[in-house]
Formats: structure tokens, C-alpha cells, sequence
């Protein structure tokens, strides 16, 4: 699309603090966290249980929002919008796929994807995405008639009906097994490939970071290392 | 001490879940609430009557009859067994006497017992206590109270009617003030009653007798037992009476008959008394009379006797009287005899001496006559010398000769002058018409000259043309010309001939003329000359007559003194007459006085002897005068004593008569009246009916027996409602309860694999649910007993004595809600957590599996579904995934508007009777019944009444008797049997209507009953109703219509078909009026004018019997306003209790939709579409529910003679939706709060 990647991030965290009380005690989730992301960039952010690292997702997702620093998301700083532009960003600009897949369970896999793009404009259709994600012959099957793994690529198909800005994924393959897993992440770097999407994947495996073009890693609460991968990758030739 | 931790568990349970806490006590509450509310107040009602009716021993029995009740009743009631009370009283109905207020004043006794507000019971003559309502009139203990004694009847009903009040009083037969019954009296209203001791009463029979029995007093009056003993002990008595009004009739009759023959004997004995005095009294008066006479008649002999006496005396006073005048005018006569005598002698005298004077008068009057009869001789001679001188009828004949000569010399001159003008005028004529023919010829001359002219220039002209141009054809004409000139010409010298002529003939006229004019002239001269002649000759004429006229008048003038001298000659020889007959008169004078101076000396003789015998006359009446004198006294003193006796007779007659005067008219009048009185105790008697004994128990007590129906139906309504209330309450905690205990399933499976018992785990949702019920429950017992059962209490007993309900103790129906509302949550709590717990521990602590997504039936039906929006697809997927909710939803918003709708129908039902009884059907303003064996007259005058009185408006005529029909199970019902005289008109003023298809029913063969009896009896068209008529004869009859009313029962008929079905003839008893003004006080005030008259019995006012529509309607009001009320908060409950369920359980989907990007609008509708929806299809079930509900309370709710109005409004339909419709926006408005507070982050994190 043409935009100068050296000259605007299509992401910025600039100094995020969050912090949750919780009884007496506060707990900093977030300290001071910055990060940069690139345009169609496939970002890992990686750290342990609870260094903040979904924290920070639920922050770019538009569902939380930090005390204290700037998010800006292609030059829109969402850390100054009300609750209602807030909603309006979720619904507009980010794709969510989650652990559990979060799929609505009376509904078909085509109309779990037409949940999403119902409500966005310039949404994709709903059979095509699925068609994309592989499940094409499975279109009226309910979630509980599906594998976990083509459950995933039911969310992954409604997280991209949206054509979402940016794509965050939460643990994707936390609930899957191996090879589904990998089949996953395979479906989320081809979609970063085949769209331009910027995807995020929050994740406590290290294993998968050699694929991603960027890797943050997080622990207690701060961003300790960003690795730039000038050639990630293939997910084949990953293990864990 | 190792549960301590599980105990702090429990107990932060109730912190944590308040809400849903608070949601199962509310429900259960309210079930409670509903359920005890309503249970309790049928029972509270009853209790409170039947303490009430106890305490002040209301009898179990109590028979009165119109006539009072005699020794034989007396006798028959001591002969009945089993009574433990037989208390006698006395009945009045009486008026106030400012207010025309109606007081039934009754006797006090045994029964019943008074509950007594203030002061105490009489217990003197002249004391009275009374109804506690005149208090609140105004009345205290201490006032003077008087009523209006009875107008008609001799015997009236008490001694006193002037009473001091000592006390007021509440009576257990008066449960209801404001309705005491009617009286025939006043406005036909029982308005108070008051008690009095039996002492003040002077009634011969008592009124009514109260009954108590042994064997019924163990037993409640409320009991079955209780009524079905009344019931033998009132056959019992029945039977007793049954042979008793007609022999009470009977000997009503015989006394009667008696009473009015015997009074008529006494009428006959007062009247032959009467007849005696009468005769009496006349013959004193004639004997009197006689009396009368006699005295008249000595009176009158002695007094012809004294006048005859007197008469004699008088006779021979006048006749000495007489004498003595003669004697004394003998005197006088004599005296002035004497002094006439001597006067004539003078006279005599006087009378030469004149004679003498008048001789020489006469002598020189004569002489004197002579003289100038010579003068008169002279001057005659004289004038004859004038008179022949004179000649005057010679000179005169001559003049008028001459005259007459002149005049006609005259008349001859004048002919000649009038030839003259004549000849002249010809002349003049003449010469005018020459003149006029000269003219002629002159303008003949001056044309023809003109002519000449013309033609000379023509003919000059000519001769130039000749000149130049001799032409044949102008030579021709010149020719011509010549021609004619010389003839104009030749005309020309003979015209001027005949001119001359003219002027000839004209000129000789003038000379003629000439001529005539100087005759004329000398003509004129003649005749001035002539009449000169004649004036002289006319004034020589006047001259000689005036000469001849002075002559006459001097020989005149000698005749009148001729004249004179004669009279004065004849005068002269009248006196000389006169004196010659003077002196013969003389001569006679001379010769009477001498003959006078004889006679005087006669009678001067006569007179002595007169006066001897004047003497001796005059001694002899003084005799008899002394005589008559003394005779007139002794008579008259005999005569005054006679009168003085015949006074004293006469006064004492008088005296007796005026006894007897003054006493008749009273005599007659009481004789009258006496009369009167028969003739009306007689059509009195004629008019009897049998009279009635009723017998009367508490069941057949208005008042009572309305309480206890009351209290019934407030038992039927406890029976419904609370039920719904409960089923809907446990449906919806035990839906809590589940949802609970699935929620905290992975405690429960945690709690089980650290070794606690089943036991331990199922307390904590037993105790948390079976607190929940407890505190509702309770919280619910005391609202019901504290609110909802003395509202509807004092809402029935308005119109009632009960100032405050007294429960009914023990509180069974608080231990069943208490142990329904324990059920509600703790036993579901139990099934529900065993059946968790029944699970192994791995299986507890695996999540459970969620619901999983189904195909609905709807999908196959591709056409529609895909027409369905996706949000509609989600719901209805939703809708079908719970089926559980989905029931209850339905379930409690069907159940909540079917409460809700009944209750509003119910109060349309209500009001419909009013509106449609009073408006569409009764049309009428008022019934006057009347008596229709009153007698003929006073029913006339009744009618013209009705005719006259402008306050009506019409009149429709009719029969109405009343009857009673029985019902199988229930009170006997009453009916009026209504036949109309014109069934036309009628209809106007009540319309029969068959209520479905609204079409007017004719009478015909058979008759119309009203619908609520036909539905009681389940009877139909062509079906018989047997029913008890007036006279306690059963009587069947075929139904030919059903006809719509709310109110009372009623049973229409032809009059042919009235005398057929009851076989007598047809008479009017009562009168439907419409009137002019129809306000209640108009309505009043003419129905207690028309009271006044003795025809008219009573009457029935419109308004009065709507009003009492009105009071049960406000009773019901009240109650519908509780059961919309709890069914509201039941309503809301339900819906926020099973949304929070709804969401609760969802909270993870709607989190993920929030996440995508949901609009918090979009996602309270994605959860409360399926809300909405099903409360929708719950509405129009409920409808149904509501309708067959109401069906139900319909039929069993009303008392047995009153017809609710089945029709609903359609406002009630409304209404009832909109309400639910509010709370379920009201819910999703709360719910819509809730779902922003919802985690989202938390909420995904979590694993199900």
C-alpha cells in the first residue's frame, strides 16, 4: 500500500503504565512499556504467566486502557478514546482470535462469522474467509461439531472478515495440539502474508518466535527485548 | 471447628448473590403475601360475624306474622321441643317526629343482646335506647325524642310516644346500618331502630318471637351441621304453623264480622237514643206552647175586660166632657152674640153716612161727560169740510193714465232702436263679406299680374333666341306665350271690372249705413225725453197719496176719544148701580139685629139647666172609676204570677234543647264515623290475605347471609389466586436454584474432592435458599395479615357493623405458606444439588459441557429463515436452546398477565352490571306498588293522581308478585314475577334482550326468565321452572325466553298467560313510572309524597338498588386493586429474576460480542429479543388464562342473584398488555445497566 515504513510506525507504545488495585495491594501490569510495530508485520510478543504481556494485548485490542503513556494505532492515539470510540475501534479496526476460540455455540461456523462482519462495513464474505481458512465444506456445522483446531479457524475466519487493521491473537494455540497448532500459526502468517494484515500473537512459547518478523518479549511488567527476524522462519522448521 | 471456613462460605454467599437473594424472598414473599392475604380473609370475615352474632346472642329463629301472634301461636311455640329461648317482643315502625325519619321500635328481651356503644338499656317506662347510627345524626343520651303516633287506628301502638334516650346500641339483626329493611311508612325505608320496655307498648299481640334451640348451640352457625338442623327445626315450626294463618284468617274474619255487627248494633241504640231526645224535646215544647197560649188567652180576656171597663168610663168622661162643652160654648156664644150685635149697629151707622158721599160724586161726574161728548161733535165736522175739498180718487186715476201712456210710448221707441241695431249689423255684414270678395279679386289681379311678368321675361328671352336662332319649335312656344298673355290679359280688364263694381256696391252699403246711424241718433233723443215725462208723473203720484194718508189718521185719533167717552159714561152708571143697592142692604142690617137680640135671650135660659145636669153626671163617674181601679189590680197580679211560672218551663226546655243541639252533631258525626269505620273495617276484611308466618333463621338474614356469601368468595378467590402466585414463584426460584448450583459446580466438585460429605456441600444452598423462603415467607404473613386482609376486610365490610377484623386463630394458612414457600426453595435446592452431587468429582470439576447449538425446527422451513434477519436467527436459536427459560418466561408472564387481565375484566364485569342493569335495561325512575284490593274510589282517585302530576314523565301499569324458586345447594332465591298491562310500552322502560345476539324477545305463550336463574337451575327455552308463588302454592311454568339482567331474578309473562298459569284475573298492582327530574332527592321526595297515600304500599327507587350495586362494586374494587398490584411486582420479579439467569449464564457469549464490537444497544437487544418475544407469546396465552379465569370467578364469585357481566373492554385488554409490556421494559432497562458492568476481559479469560 505503499506507506513509508522507516518514517511512521504503524504502531506505537510510548511509555504504558497500568496498574490494578487490588484490595490493598496495586499491582503494576504494565511499566512503562514502548514498543514499535511496522505495517503487515508478524509480531510475537512473548514473556511468562503474568508479565503483562495480555495486558498489553487487551490495551491494543481496545478493551482496557492505560493510566498513564500513548498508544497510538496508525496515528490514532486510543488511549484518549471514550469507552464509545473505544467500541468503535473493536468493532472497526481489530480482529480478535482467543485460547478458547470463543465461538458462540448455537451458532453455525458461517454464522459465527457472520456475527462479525454483519457489523462492519467493508467486511469480507463470510463464505469466502471461510473458504480461505479451509473450512468450506463445514459451513453449517455448529462449534461443538468441529475440532478444536477448525474451531480456532472459525475465529481466525471471523477475526478476518472484518479485514481488521490489526489482528491480535491471545494464546491461539494454547487449547490445540501440535500439529493444529502449528497449522494455525501457519494460517495467521499466511494471512500476514497474503493481506498485509498486522498480526499480533501473544504467546508464552518460545518456541514459535523464529517465525515472527518481530519479536517483544516482556517480563515483569517491561519490554526486555525486541528482535527484529530479517528472515523468520518457516514454521516447519519449528518444533516445541 | 473444621467447618468454620464452609460456614464463613455460606455466609459470604448471601454478600455476594444479594440480588438473587433478594429475588427468591421477594417472590416467595409475595406468594405469601397473596396466599395468607386472601385465605385468611374469608375466615377472619366469618369469625368476626359469627363472634359478633354470638356474643350478642343473635337468635337462631325468628317467626312474626302480620297479625301479630296470638295465644294459639303462643301455645304452639311453647309446644316446640328442643328450645332453650323463647323470647315474645313487640314491633313498631314509627316516624320522628321533625324528620320523618322511619325508627322500627321494638320491645327489649331476651333476645337478642345489644352491643351497647354509650349509656345503658332502658330500664323505665318512657326511656329509649337506639341505633348507634342516630348518634352519628346528631343525637345524645339525655335528648328528648318524640315520634308521630299512628294516624288511622284508634288503639294505637304505644302509651307514650315521647321517649328520653339513655343509651345507643348495635344490634346483631342490623349487621348492616344503612340497609334495615322496608316499612309501609315514610319512604318505605327502615332508616333506624331503637328499643323500648315491653311496659310502653299497648299492642294485644306481640310481633315476632325469637328462638334459640339446645341442640344448635355447640354447634358454629357456620357449620353444616348448624344448617341442616335449622333447617329440620324450621320444618318443624312451619309444620306447626301451617294450619294457622288460614284460621288466624278465619278468626280474623269471625272477630271482625262481630266486631263490625256489634258496633253497628251500638249505632242503631245511639241512634234511637238520639230518636228519644227528639221526641222528648218536642213534647215539652208543646206542652209549653199550650201553656203559652193559656196565659196569652187570660191575658188577653182580663185585659178586654179593663179596656171595656175603661172604654165605659172614657165613654161617659167624653160624653160629661161633652156636655160641659156645650155648656161652655153656650157661654161664649152668648158673649159674642151680645158684642156682634152692637158691632152691626155701628156698622149700620157707618154705612148711611157713605151712601150719602157717593150721591154727590155721582152728580158731578155726570155733568162733567156732557162737556166733552160736545168737542168731539165739533171737531168731526171739521174734518168732513177737509176731506170733500180734497177729491183724491179723481186726481189719482188721471196720473196713472198718464203714466201708463208714457210707458208704452216707451216701449215703442225701444222696438224702433232694436230694428235699428239690427238693420246695422246686416249692414256690417255686408260690407265684410264685399271686403273679403274684393280681397279675392285683388290676389286674383296681383297673381295673374305675377304670371304676366314671368311671362313677358319668357317672351323677352324667346325673342333674344329668335333673334340668334330662329328655331321653329321656340317660335312654337314663343307663339304660345303671346297666346297666354293675352289671355291673362283680357282676365286681367275683367277682374279689374268686377272690382270696380265691388267698390260700387261697398260704397252704397256706407251710404245706407249713414242713414240708419242718424235714426239711430233721434231715436235715442226720443226716449231720454219720454222717461223725464214719466219720473215726473211718478213723484206727482207720491204727493196726492201722501195728502190722502194724513186726512185718515186725524178722523182716527176722533174715534178713539168717542171711544174712551163712552167707557167713562158706562163706568158712571155701574156706581149709581151700586149705591142703590147699598141702601137695600141697609134696610136689611136694620131688621137681623133686632131678630138677634131675641134668640140671645133664649139661650141664656137654656144654658142654666145645662149646667144642673153636668153636675149629677160628673159624681156618678168618679164612682166607677175607684170600682175599675181596684178589680185591675188583683188581676193584674194574678196574671204575673202565671208568667213568671211559664219562664221557669220555658228555660228549662231551653236548657234541654241546647244539650240536645250541642250533642247531635257529635252524635251524628261519631254515628258517622262509626259508620265509616265499619265500611272500611269491612272492605278491610274483605281485602284480607292470609296472613303470612314467616319464619326466619340467620341464613335468611339479608345481612348475614350477604357476610357469609362474601366471606365464600373470598375463599374461592384465595383458592385461585394463590395458587398462580405460588406455581409461578416456585418455578422461577427453582430455576435460581439451578442456576446457582450450576455456577458453582467446580466448588462443589472442589469441595467434594477435599473430603467434605454431600451433606456439608447441599447446606450451603439449603440454608441459602431455604433463608430466602423463610424471610420472604414471613415478610409475606405479616403484609397479609397487616395489610392485604384488613383492606379487603373493611373493602366487605363497609356496609357493615365490624369496626376491626378478629382473626382467626391458630394461623394454619401461615404455616402452609411457610412450609409451601420451604418446599419452593429447599426441597428444589435439594433435588437439584443431589442431582449434582451424584456426578463423580472429576466430572464436578470438568467444566460442564455448554448447551450446544441446535437446528430449530424453523430452519426448515428455508424459505422463511433465510428471509429472517441474522439477529432474529440468533434468537430464535437462543429461544430454543433454553427450553427450560424459555417455559418459565412464558409461564410467568402468562401467568402475570392473566392476572393481571382477569383482574381488570373482573372489575369490568362489575361495572358492566351497573351500567347495563340501570342504563340499557331498567329504564324506569321508580315502581309504586300499590294496593290493589284498596277500595274502587281511592283507586281512582289514584289514577287521576297519576294523570295529573307533572313530575311524571309516563306510566306503564303492571303486575308484580313475588315468588320464590329453589336452588339446589344454595338460599332460595326470590323472584318477582313482572306482567305487564301494555307489553309494547313496557318494553321502553324495560327491554327483554337476549344478552349474545342483543335481539328484542317478544312475550308470548310461556314466559321470560332472567338469565342468571336460568344459569342456576341450568335451565333452557322450552324447559319448566317450578316456583312457590305468593300464596306458598308451587306452580310450574315453560320458559320461552332468557332474557338479559344483572341484578335479582325476574320472570316476565303475558297477561292472558297470568291467568292461565295463577287462575285469577288480572289486576294492576304497581305502577313504572318515568319521571321529569330524576335526581336522586326529586326521586326521594316524590316517592315519599306518594307514600303518603294510603294505596300506595311502597315503593322501589332505581337509584336505591344501584346504589347497593355500588357498594359491592367498591368492595371489589379494592380487591381487584391488590391482585393487579401483586401480579405487577410478580411480573417484574419473574422477568428481572430469569433475564439475570439469562445472562448470567451467557455472560461469556455476550462478552465475545462485546469484544467484536457490539454496540451496548445491540447487546442488550441480543440478549432481551428472546425476552421480548417470549414475553409476547406469554401475553396472548395469558389472555386466554385470564378469559377462562374470569369465566371461573364469574360464575362463582357474584352472589346467587346477581349476573356479572361476562363482556371484557377492550381496554382491559390493553391495559393488561401494556402493563406487562412496561415492566418488561422496565426489566430490560435494569438489565441493560447491568450488562456495561460486565467484565469482558474477565469474563473471556475464565474457562468455562
Amino acid at each position: 500500500m505503499g506507506v513509508d515504513v522507516n518514517i511512521m510506525a504503524f504502531i506505537k507504545v510510548v511509555e504504558c503504565y497500568k496498574r490494578y488495585r487490588m484490595g490493598n495491594t496495586v499491582i503494576v501490569a504494565n511499566n512503562g512499556i514502548s514498543f514499535e510495530i511496522q505495517k503487515s508485520e508478524f509480531v510475537v510478543i512473548v514473556g511468562p504467566s503474568g508479565a503483562g504481556k495480555s495486558t498489553i494485548l487487551n490495551i491494543l485490542g481496545g478493551m482496557d486502557t492505560c493510566d498513564e503513556g500513548k498508544v497510538i494505532v496508525d496515528g490514532k492515539d486510543i488511549a484518549k478514546l471514550t469507552s464509545k470510540e473505544l467500541i468503535k475501534y473493536r468493532r472497526l479496526d481489530v480482529g480478535f482470535v482467543f485460547q478458547f476460540y470463543n465461538l458462540l455455540p448455537n451458532l453455525t461456523a458461517l454464522e459465527n462469522v457472520e456475527l462479525s462482519s454483519q457489523i462492519v462495513p467493508k467486511a469480507k464474505d463470510a463464505n469466502e474467509v471461510l473458504e480461505s481458512v479451509g473450512l468450506g465444506h463445514r459451513l453449517n456445522n455448529f462449534p461443538a461439531q468441529l475440532s478444536g483446531g477448525e474451531q480456532q479457524r472459525v475465529a481466525v475466519a471471523r477475526a478476518l472478515a472484518k479485514s481488521p487493521k490489526i489482528l491480535l491473537a491471545d494464546e491461539p494455540t494454547g487449547a490445540l495440539d501440535y500439529r493444529t497448532g502449528k497449522a494455525i500459526l501457519e494460517l495467521l502468517q499466511n494471512t500476514c502474508r497474503d493481506t498485509g494484515t498486522t498480526v499480533i500473537v501473544i504467546t508464552h512459547n518460545q518456541a514459535i518466535t523464529p517465525i515472527a518478523d518481530r519479536v517483544i518479549e516482556i517480563n515483569d511488567a517491561k519490554v526486555r527485548r525486541i528482535t527484529l527476524n530479517k528472515h523468520p522462519a518457516s514454521i516447519d522448521d519449528i518444533e516445541w | 471447628m473444621r467447618i468454620r471456613a464452609l460456614n464463613k462460605d455460606i455466609y459470604r454467599e448471601f454478600t455476594v448473590s444479594i440480588t438473587r437473594f433478594l429475588s427468591i424472598m421477594m417472590m416467595i414473599a409475595l406468594g405469601s403475601f397473596v396466599f395468607v392475604g386472601l385465605s385468611v380473609t374469608g375466615p377472619t370475615m366469618r369469625n368476626t360475624i359469627l363472634t359478633y352474632t354470638n356474643t350478642y346472642r343473635l337468635g337462631d329463629m325468628t317467626v312474626s306474622s302480620p297479625f301479630g301472634l296470638d295465644k294459639e301461636d303462643q301455645e304452639i311455640f311453647a309446644s316446640i321441643s328442643g328450645v332453650e329461648i323463647l323470647d315474645y317482643a313487640y314491633r313498631a315502625d314509627l316516624m320522628i317526629d321533625d324528620s320523618y325519619m322511619v325508627v322500627r321500635i321494638e320491645s327489649l328481651g331476651q333476645l337478642p343482646g345489644y352491643e351497647l356503644i354509650e349509656g345503658r338499656l332502658p330500664d323505665k317506662r318512657g326511656e329509649i335506647v337506639l341505633d348507634e347510627l342516630m348518634a352519628e345524626e346528631g343525637y345524645r343520651v339525655g335528648d328528648q325524642i318524640s315520634f308521630l303516633p299512628e294516624k288511622d287506628e284508634d288503639n294505637y301502638n304505644l302509651k307514650d310516644y315521647n321517649f328520653v334516650i339513655v343509651g345507643f346500641i348495635n344490634s346483631p339483626e342490623y349487621l348492616t346500618p344503612y340497609e334495615k329493611g322496608s316499612s309501609p311508612i315514610g319512604t318505605g325505608v327502615v332508616d333506624f331502630f331503637g328499643v323500648i320496655l315491653e311496659d310502653d307498648f299497648n299492642m294485644e299481640n306481640y310481633s315476632l318471637a325469637r328462638l334459640t334451640f339446645d341442640d344448635v348451640q355447640k354447634e358454629s352457625k357456620y357449620s353444616s351441621q348448624y344448617r341442616q338442623m335449622m333447617n329440620l327445626h324450621v320444618k318443624e315450626v312451619e309444620e306447626l304453623l301451617a294450619s294457622r294463618p288460614e284460621a288466624r284468617l278465619n278468626k280474623y274474619l269471625q272477630e271482625g264480622n262481630r266486631d263490625i255487627s256489634s258496633a253497628e248494633e251500638e249505632i242503631s241504640e245511639a241512634t234511637q237514643e238520639l230518636l228519644n231526645a227528639q221526641v222528648e224535646l218536642d213534647d215539652a215544647r208543646d206542652k209549653l206552647d199550650k201553656a203559652w197560649a193559656d196565659y196569652e188567652e187570660g191575658k188577653a180576656t182580663f185585659d178586654k175586660e179593663i179596656e171595656d171597663a175603661q172604654l165605659q168610663i172614657s165613654k161617659a168622661e167624653t160624653e160629661l166632657q161633652k156636655t160641659k162643652d156645650k155648656l161652655d160654648y153656650g157661654y161664649t156664644e152668648i158673649v159674642e152674640g151680645e158684642q156682634e150685635l152692637s158691632q152691626s149697629k155701628a156698622e149700620l151707622s157707618q154705612g148711611e153716612a157713605q151712601l150719602a158721599k157717593a150721591k154727590l160724586q155721582l152728580d158731578q161726574g155726570k155733568a162733567r161727560l156732557e162737556s166733552v161728548q160736545k168737542e168731539i161733535n165739533q171737531a168731526r165736522s171739521e174734518l168732513k169740510e177737509k176731506m170733500d175739498l180734497l177729491k183724491p180718487d179723481e186726481s189719482l186715476a188721471a196720473l196713472n193714465q198718464g203714466i201708463k201712456m208714457l210707458e208704452n210710448s216707451l216701449t215703442d221707441v225701444n222696438k224702433g232702436l232694436n230694428s235699428i241695431y239690427e238693420a246695422l249689423s246686416q249692414l256690417s255684414a255686408q260690407t265684410s263679406f264685399l271686403e273679403s270678395q274684393l280681397n279675392d279679386v285683388d290676389t286674383l289681379i296681383l297673381s295673374s299680374n305675377e304670371q304676366l311678368t314671368v311671362l313677358m321675361d319668357r317672351k323677352t328671352q324667346l325673342e333674344l333666341k329668335l333673334k340668334d336662332n330662329p328655331r321653329p319649335e321656340l317660335k312654337a312656344e314663343l307663339d304660345n306665350i303671346i297666346i297666354e298673355i293675352s289671355q291673362i290679359e283680357a282676365s286681367l280688364t275683367g277682374l279689374q271690372l268686377e272690382k270696380n263694381n265691388i267698390i260700387g256696391a261697398k260704397d252704397e252699403l256706407a251710404g245706407e249705413q249713414r242713414k240708419l246711424l242718424e235714426s239711430k241718433e233721434e231715436s235715442l233723443k226720443n226716449k231720454a225725453e219720454l222717461e223725464g215725462q214719466h219720473k215726473d208723473l211718478l213723484s206727482q203720484k207720491e204727493k196726492v197719496l201722501a195728502g190722502i194718508s194724513q186726512l185718515d189718521e186725524a178722523s182716527t185719533l176722533l174715534d178713539i176719544s168717542q171711544k174712551k167717552l163712552d167707557q167713562e159714561i158706562a163706568n158712571l152708571e155701574l156706581k149709581k148701580m151700586e149705591y142703590e143697592e147699598g141702601l137695600a142692604e141697609l134696610e136689611s142690617g136694620r131688621r137681623q139685629v133686632n131678630q138677634g137680640e131675641t134668640q140671645l135671650k133664649k139661650a141664656q135660659e137654656d144654658l142654666a139647666a145645662g149646667q144642673v145636669e153636668y153636675e149629677n153626671g160628673m159624681s156618678e163617674l168618679k164612682k166607677a172609676k175607684n170600682k175599675l181601679a181596684s178589680e185591675r189590680l188583683k188581676g193584674e197580679n194574678e196574671l204575673e204570677d202565671a208568667y213568671s211560672k211559664l219562664l221557669e218551663a220555658e228555660e228549662e226546655y231551653e236548657k234541654g234543647l241546647n244539650e240536645y243541639l250541642e250533642k247531635l252533631p257529635e252524635a251524628r258525626e261519631d254515628i258517622e264515623q262509626a259508620k265509616k269505620d265499619i265500611s272500611k273495617a269491612r272492605k278491610a276484611l274483605e281485602g284480607l290475605k292470609i296472613p303470612a308466618y314467616s319464619v326466619s333463621h340467620p341464613y335468611k338474614d339479608m345481612g348475614f347471609s350477604q357476610y357469609i356469601e362474601n366471606s365464600e368468595s373470598m375463599d374461592l378467590l384465595s383458592h385461585i389466586f394463590p395458587v398462580f402466585f405460588f406455581l409461578i414463584a416456585l418455578l422461577v426460584s427453582l430455576t435460581t436454584m439451578t442456576r446457582m448450583v450450576d455456577e458453582q459446580r467446580l466448588q462443589i466438585g472442589t469441595l467434594k474432592a477435599l473430603g467434605y460429605s454431600n451433606w456439608a456441600v447441599i447446606k450451603k444452598y439449603l440454608i441459602y435458599g431455604s433463608c430466602a423462603s423463610l424471610i420472604g415467607s414471613i415478610i409475606g404473613i405479616i403484609g397479609a395479615h397487616k395489610l392485604l386482609m384488613p383492606i379487603v376486610f373493611f373493602a366487605y365490610s363497609s356496609n357493615f357493623l365490624f369496626k376491626e377484623p378478629l382473626p382467626l386463630l391458630p394461623p394454619i394458612y401461615n404455616l402452609i405458606a411457610v412450609i409451601i414457600s420451604l418446599f419452593c426453595t429447599g426441597f428444589v435446592t435439594l433435588v437439584t444439588t443431589r442431582s449434582s452431587l451424584d456426578n463423580n468429582v472429576a466430572t464436578l470439576l470438568r467444566p460442564k459441557a455448554p448447551k450446544n447449538g441446535n437446528r430449530v425446527l424453523l430452519e426448515r422451513f428455508t424459505l422463511l429463515w433465510r428471509r429472517l434477519s441474522f439477529n432474529y436467527k440468533v434468537t430464535a436459536r437462543n429461544i430454543f436452546r433454553y427450553k427450560k427459560r424459555m417455559i418459565m418466561t412464558i409461564l410467568g408472564v402468562t401467568g402475570c398477565t392473566a392476572l393481571i387481565f382477569m383482574g381488570f375484566a373482573i372489575r369490568d364485569s362489575v361495572t358492566g352490571i351497573l351500567g347495563k342493569q340501570y342504563d340499557k335495561l331498567f329504564k324506569y325512575d321508580t315502581i309504586l306498588i300499590i294496593n290493589d284490593s284498596a277500595p274502587a274510589e281511592d283507586l281512582f282517585d289514584y289514577n287521576n293522581l297519576l294523570k295529573e302530576d307533572k313530575r311524571i314523565a309516563s306510566v306503564y301499569p303492571a303486575r308484580l308478585e313475588q315468588a320464590t324458586v329453589e336452588i339446589p345447594d344454595k338460599l332460595d332465591q326470590d323472584l318477582s314475577i313482572v306482567v305487564p298491562e301494555d307489553e309494547k310500552g313496557f318494553q321502553k322502560i324495560n327491554p327483554l334482550i337476549e344478552r349474545e345476539s342483543q335481539d328484542e324477545i317478544k312475550l308470548n305463550k310461556g314466559a321470560v326468565i332472567t338469565e342468571k336463574l336460568a344459569s342456576l337451575l341450568d335451565l333452557d327455552i322450552s324447559d319448566r321452572l317450578k316456583f312457590k308463588d305468593n300464596d306458598g302454592k308451587f306452580r310450574q311454568i315453560e320458559i320461552s325466553g332468557i332474557a338479559e339482567n344483572y341484578a335479582g331474578h325476574y320472570l316476565y309473562m303475558t297477561k292472558d298467560y297470568y291467568e292461565e298459569i295463577f287462575e285469577k284475573t288480572y289486576a294492576k298492582n304497581c305502577d313504572y313510572l318515568l319521571l321529569n327530574e330524576k335526581s336522586n332527592e326529586a326521586t326521594t321526595q316524590f316517592t315519599q309524597d306518594m307514600l303518603n297515600k294510603d294505596v300506595v304500599l311502597s315503593a322501589i327507587n332505581k337509584n336505591v338498588s344501584s346504589d347497593i350495586i355500588r357498594e359491592l362494586m367498591k368492595a371489589l374494587d379494592i380487591v381487584v386493586l391488590v391482585i393487579i398490584l401483586a401480579s405487577s411486582l410478580l411480573a417484574m420479579v419473574v422477568l428481572y429474576n430469569l433475564t439475570n439467569i439469562n445472562v448470567s449464564e451467557r455472560v461469556r457469549e455476550l462478552s465475545t460480542i462485546m469484544v467484536l464490537g457490539f454496540y451496548p444497544q445491540e447487546v442488550t437487544a441480543y440478549v432481551y429479543r428472546e425476552t421480548m418475544l417470549l414475553t409476547a407469546i406469554g401475553i396472548s396465552i395469558g389472555y386466554g388464562f385470564g378469559l377462562l379465569l374470569h369465566d371461573f370467578v364469574l360464575t362463582a364469585l357474584p352472589p346467587a342473584n346477581i349476573m356479572m357481566d361476562p363482556a371484557v373492554k377492550l381496554s382491559s385488554y390493553i391495559l393488561s398488555t401494556a402493563l406487562t409490556l412496561a415492566f418488561s421494559l422496565i426489566v430490560m432497562l435494569i438489565t441493560h445497566r447491568k450488562l456495561q458492568d460486565i467484565d469482558m476481559v474477565e469474563a473471556l479469560k475464565a474457562v468455562e
